[in-house]
């Protein structure tokens, strides 16, 4: 039994499984008829490799030159020469309608949207200013503002006693 | 050859330098593979133009460590198989689609005459009138495993087919050159 061209031509190109790869090798070895026929097929790939040198072109340079002049040609598609125009067209309003929400939008905002300073802070945040001053006897402590009861003015104004004056005459 | 033109984008600097670089390197190996599928200079020259136009447009998906020529070779393979479409209507693949070996009736067919054989010049003339009667997927596949030395599965990939298709057209494309080359002798 003979190898097949189809096994030949796969030992030839290396594309055999290994066993068959040896199988096709040790079969060769002992028969003419089938390495006359594998000696023919090799023949035939020299013949197209051997072809192949002697047909060997260089690039011609005109293909070089036209490639690069289509290139040095090319322009932006209709679509990135719209979204070129568009894009300009586009951010500038937005942009500007974004400048107007930051600058009226805060002002809009003030009573409701931005919420009160606490009193509580206020009265904590200066009197810890204050109280930070050295040797300053007129410093309140936080907690002396905190801790303070609501007096008005008018009485404490009226309550404050005289400050008396005494001699003292027993010296 | 009238492979259709889309618009091209112009180039950055990296695109140019990368295109630059693999038509000098690879330029003629990419000429000389159209030359061998088309075997008409007009139409090789406008598909390694062509080839290297889809190679600029699509530089970002080449991946590096993989074969530049490989993806060239699919890129020509491609236009080339699409102009034949284009030519005939519809592309015709002249061989079937099978992987049954061919029988030889267990009768070895008559060997090639060895290419000692041949007197100077009539070799390359003989061979290259043979190769010019085989279908474009015949002497495709034989330009790759035969010339280009490709694995099966290489020829697979740049061909978009199976290995088990690569293998039955090498087998067909190969018996037909055969007898193409005898009959050439025989006159």
């Amino acid at each position: 039994m003979h190898l097949t061209n189809e096994e030949l031509i796969d030992y030839m190109h290396g594309e055999l499984a290994p066993q068959q790869d040896a199988a096709v090798y040790e079969h060769m070895e002992s028969c003419q008829a089938c390495r006359a026929e594998y000696d023919a097929e090799l023949a035939m790939t020299e013949m197209l490799r051997t072809h192949a040198r002697e047909d060997e072109r260089e690039l011609p340079a005109a293909v070089k030159a036209e490639i690069w002049q289509r290139i040095r040609n090319a322009r932006p598609s209709l679509w990135n020469r719209a979204a070129s125009w568009v894009r300009p067209a586009v951010a500038v309003p937005v942009a500007a309608v974004i400048a107007l929400a930051a600058y009226f939008g805060t002002s809009y905002m003030g009573p409701q949207g931005v919420p009160a300073i606490e009193a509580g802070y206020y009265l904590q945040d200066h009197a810890a200013l204050n109280g930070t001053v050295p040797f300053n006897d007129r410093s309140v402590t936080p907690t002396d503002l905190m801790n303070a009861a609501p007096v008005d003015n008018q009485q404490a104004a009226v309550a404050v006693p005289p400050v008396e004056y005494t001699a003292d005459v027993t010296h | 050859m009238g492979v259709p033109r889309k618009p091209i984008e112009p180039p950055t600097p990296e695109q140019a330098a990368f295109l630059e670089r693999a038509i000098e390197q690879y330029g003629k190996a990419t000429y000389n593979f159209a030359y061998r599928l088309t075997r008409n200079e007009a139409d090789a020259r406008d598909l390694t133009q062509e080839a290297f136009i889809r190679v600029y447009r699509a530089w970002r998906s080449f991946q590096p460590g993989t074969s530049f020529l490989s993806w060239v070779y699919r890129i020509v393979t491609n236009l080339h198989r699409d102009e034949l479409r284009r030519k005939k209507g519809r592309y015709l693949d002249e061989i079937p689609e099978d992987n049954a070996p061919q029988d030889f009736g267990g009768s070895r067919p008559l060997a090639v005459t060895p290419i000692e054989d041949y007197v100077e010049g009539q070799l390359s003339e003989g061979l290259a009138r043979s190769l010019e009667q085989l279908s474009p997927d015949q002497r495709q596949v034989i330009v790759l495993a035969d010339i280009e030395e490709y694995s099966y599965q290489e020829i697979a990939e740049i061909m978009g087919c199976s290995i088990g298709t690569v293998r039955s057209r090498l087998h067909r494309a190969r018996a037909l050159l055969r007898r193409l080359i005898q009959k050439q002798q025989r006159r």
